[in-house]
């Protein structure tokens, strides 16, 4: 099996009866791509009960697999900086619990990588549906609109300050650009995605949407990291963040924030 | 004493044949710097016949005739050419004319030339627009046709069974090619009528309001180079031209491997057209092929459905492939010179036959 060089990160807060099935078709849809990743890294809380029987009941010897215990913050962005930090391979992507993967991703981002060696991120094609998998929308498209950013499929500061509906859901990204910019911040809440982009922006990172299905993403699943932000912050709260997340960028380390009305 | 002046003519014009000491004129439409498949045929072959030795001039009208280095660059634009409204160039009976099948006035008009006249047929579809009810080519003292395929000689054949026909085939450069980079998610359009592409791409957009991020490029009055870079580019081409002669544009995007939804035309293309085992005909896989302009934007989505999967079906990329490196440039240049060759053999064959006859008197 050739190496691609890339490994898939899976970060994991909690798993319950509810998201253990759809972990499984997580993992599965890491097993079914066309084009394996060298190693599939699970992120677990150190204290966690359950999360690695669940996670064994879905691997196997096909593609390596690690399960990194975490125990530090476990929060959505130190789980996957904590991830990053266990990749041994030049290229990351990672899955949430209850998404999935198209088969062709990995095969795709080979391709790409190849194609756009000075591209730092690619971002999927994202087909956001419900949780009984009705399609809503697709997410990462616009930078295809024609004249939505200066460059057809990148993604640029004018596109981002203008727009702010980009997923980093399935990215594939250079390990050593994510680490150099410093990662996922965890003290932006509700639009840390937002300001990690429009910091790699910032930092002549070429992002790039390519035009492939890569991720099935469940859209605000009930107990979801968003879900949740969604019913407990206010609408002003939510420009709130919005608002700082255009001033953090130029920071590259996580600074406490506080929200201040 | 009047026919050993005539035969001392004739074994003029003769040796004239035998030095290449005669021209080609291929009578040319001032497109004013809009690109067009025709004129650029016409260009092809003078350049051609150039490389062959012979004399070969586009001839045009006006003196102030805009020409081509606009879309098909310096390489053609300074090939050699004559006004006929400058009158300084003086056209005889040992050079050939060739006019295209649409100026049938023109025809008309030139019948008492002593030059040969030859007419270069593209598009049938434009034979009989200027053509006088009743009228004929041979009327004009026209017996010979060039034209692009064998279904198109059949044709001209049922209009005039007299005329000679020979084929000289398109050719698609060899810069229209898959680009280095992966395809975008750009749909070209070709059409003969641009209100055809607009109403295809405005009904796509109601039909499919999800991909309304999808770009649409009209391919029309574009340099033949950027035509080519755009075609390698997209993930889609659509050809709409029901009275194509020859088909050259899907031709061209099959070249570029980007696969083609397209209106069959009425005389369906050569390269679309196979024979199953009882000897119908029947179409190739070579692109998605329909009868109706109003399904394309549906079989867009469906395209384009399979594309962002990965998943255009393989008989589909098969026959793309099957399809290409048929219409080289080295391919033409063959039949373009053992057609000119012919035309030449004929015009002595029937200098000598009056030879013949004066010595026979």
């Amino acid at each position: 099996m050739e190496r691609t060089d890339i490994s898939i990160i899976i970060p994991i807060h909690e798993i319950d009866e509810k998201t253990k099935p759809l972990l499984g078709n997580a993992i599965k849809s890491i097993y079914d791509q066309l084009v394996k990743p060298d190693e599939i890294i699970f992120v677990i809380p150190k204290n966690s009960t359950g999360i690695e029987l669940a996670i064994n009941e879905c691997v196997n010897d096909s593609i390596k697999f690690n399960i990194v215990k975490n125990d530090g913050e476990t929060d959505f962005c130190s789980q996957m900086n904590f991830g990053v930090n266990n990749v041994k391979t030049k290229y990351f992507s990672w899955i949430e619990i209850d998404d999935e993967f198209s088969k062709i991703w990995i095969k795709n981002a080979v391709e790409y990588i190849t194609a756009y060696p000075e591209v730092g991120v690619f971002l999927p094609l994202i087909v956001d549906v419900t949780e009984t998998g009705a399609f809503i929308s697709f997410t990462n498209e616009a930078v295809w609109a024609n004249e939505f950013s200066e460059e057809l499929g990148v993604l640029d500061m004018n596109a981002l300050l203008t727009y702010q509906n980009f997923n980093i859901d399935g990215m594939v990204m250079d390990v050593e650009t994510y680490k150099e910019f410093g990662g996922l911040k965890s003290k932006m809440v509700l639009t840390f995605i937002y300001e990690f982009l429009l910091r790699l922006v910032h930092n002549d990172v070429k992002i790039m949407s390519l035009p492939r299905f890569g991720y099935k993403h469940v859209n605000q699943r009930t107990g979801g990291l968003f879900n949740t932000y969604k019913n407990t912050l206010t609408p002003d709260e939510t420009k709130w963040w919005l608002a700082q997340a255009k001033k953090e960028y130029y920071f590259n380390h996580d600074r406490v924030i506080t929200y201040n009305k | 004493m009047e026919e050993n002046k005539v035969k001392e003519n004739a074994l003029k014009l003769i040796e004239k044949l035998d030095n290449k000491d005669f021209g080609f004129y291929f009578f040319t439409l001032d497109t004013k710097g809009n690109p067009t498949g025709g004129v650029a045929h016409i260009y092809q072959q003078v350049k051609l016949l150039i490389e062959y030795g012979y004399n070969a001039y586009i001839l045009h009208e006006d003196v102030d005739y805009h020409g081509v280095s606009d879309w098909l660059g310096k390489e053609y634009a300074e090939l050699p050419h004559v006004a006929i409204k400058a009158q300084n160039h003086e056209i005889s009976n040992h050079d050939f004319i060739i006019i295209p099948e649409v100026f049938a006035n023109v025809m008309e008009q030139w019948k008492n030339i002593p030059a040969k006249k030859i007419v270069l047929s593209q598009s049938y579809d434009y034979i009989l627009e200027l053509l006088n009810i009743g009228a004929s080519w041979g009327l004009y003292g026209i017996n010979d046709v060039i034209t692009t395929t064998q279904n198109q000689a059949d044709y001209i054949k049922t209009l005039f069974p007299n005329i000679n026909t020979y084929i000289i085939p398109v050719s698609i450069p060899d810069y229209f090619k898959c680009s280095d980079k992966p395809k975008k998610p750009i749909i070209s359009i070709v059409s003969r009528d641009q209100k055809e592409a607009v109403k295809i791409v405005k009904s796509f957009y109601l039909q499919y309001p999800m991909y309304k991020w999808i770009t649409f490029k009209e391919l029309r009055g574009i340099p033949k180079k950027e035509f080519a870079k755009a075609l390698g580019e997209s993930c889609l081409t659509i050809w709409v031209d029901e009275i194509a002669g020859f088909g050259t544009a899907p031709i061209e995007s099959i070249e570029c491997d980007t696969p083609v939804i397209g209106v069959i035309p009425k005389m369906i293309p050569e390269w679309m057209e196979d024979k199953n085992e009882e000897g119908s005909v029947i179409l190739k896989n070579n692109g998605v092929w329909t009868n109706n302009t109003l399904n394309i934007p549906e079989l867009i989505g469906q395209y384009l459905k399979v594309w962002f999967e990965d998943s255009v079906p393989e008989t589909l990329l098969k026959s793309i492939e099957n399809s290409k490196g048929k219409y080289t440039e080295d391919i033409q240049r063959i039949k373009l010179k053992e057609v000119f060759d012919t035309l030449v053999l004929k015009r002595k064959d029937e200098i000598n036959t009056l030879i013949k006859n004066i010595d026979n008197k």
